[in-house]
């Protein structure tokens, strides 16, 4: 699915509108990636199918709908089904991670994430999803 | 972003140490809204949907403060989820577990509105 495919368009939903633009900074200044971030659920859901992003990162705590809720929603949506959606959340247990990926996320990141190793991280979970 | 923008941009760590900044400069209008939830909740006789609040504030502000390195903050608002997700479980309300959090709170509150908060730059290369 993914290892032949460079990893380019990532969308990142996140409500604290401080770690997105270190986010934005991470990605794509940092990191090369065409990004787009937002603030919610809703505003992710209603731009999505313009930007096909190719993995997705979900903040786990927001308000409205929140990471796992988007998620849920994102598999009922045919063309991403089967995308990659990387949860972030703070001080992650690793019963927690397991949970998430029951869920059916590829992968966690920690709050505070790296801003200069993010893209790195998030191009690792990539690859892997092929493996 | 085009590259043209990019190109035009401060260095990524002028950019993050701008960022840093600003949020230690507007952290105690953040900070406060959570201490009138606080007193909301304990007005509203230990709602548990109003201490959800504050908890779901609390971890924004937790966030926030730990990826902007600003750890003071970080350390006040980790240990206060901790003692409200105590009080979430627990069957009783624990008078000397609310005084604790509206302690820390304000402790935050001191913190924030000093602006005296030693925040080492943000992990780059770290």
């Amino acid at each position: 699915m993914t290892a032949s495919v460079k990893l380019e368009r990532v969308l990142y939903i996140e409500d604290e509108p401080d770690i997105r633009l270190v986010a934005e900074i991470a990605l794509h200044q940092v990191g090369g990636l065409n990004v787009i971030t937002c603030s919610s659920g809703e505003e992710g859901l209603s731009l999505i199918n313009d930007f096909m992003p190719q993995l997705i990162i979900l903040d786990v705590m927001m308000p409205g709908m929140d990471g796992p809720q988007i998620l849920c929603k994102l598999r009922d949506m045919p063309e991403f089904k089967a995308t990659p959606v990387v949860f972030i959340t703070a001080k992650v247990q690793a019963d927690e991670v397991e949970q998430f990926k029951r869920l059916g996320a590829a992968d966690v990141i920690s709050k505070p994430f790296n801003p200069m190793t993010l893209a790195d991280d998030v191009r690792a979970i990539w690859a892997a999803c092929d493996e | 972003m085009s590259d043209s923008e990019l190109n035009e941009k401060p260095s990524v760590d002028a950019q993050l140490a701008a960022l840093q900044t600003e949020y230690i400069a507007n952290l105690y209008d953040r900070v406060l809204p959570v201490l009138s939830l606080w007193q909301d909740y304990i007005a509203s006789n230990y709602s548990p949907e109003l201490l959800r609040d504050v908890y779901r504030k609390m971890h924004a502000i937790a966030g926030t403060s730990s990826i902007l390195n600003v750890k003071p903050i970080d350390s006040l608002s980790n240990e206060v989820q901790i003692k409200i997700q105590s009080v979430l479980q627990a069957a009783d309300i624990d008078a000397a577990l609310i005084a604790e959090i509206a302690m820390i709170l304000n402790e935050i509150l001191d913190v924030a509105k000093s602006g005296d908060i030693s925040a080492p730059p943000i992990n780059l290369n770290a």
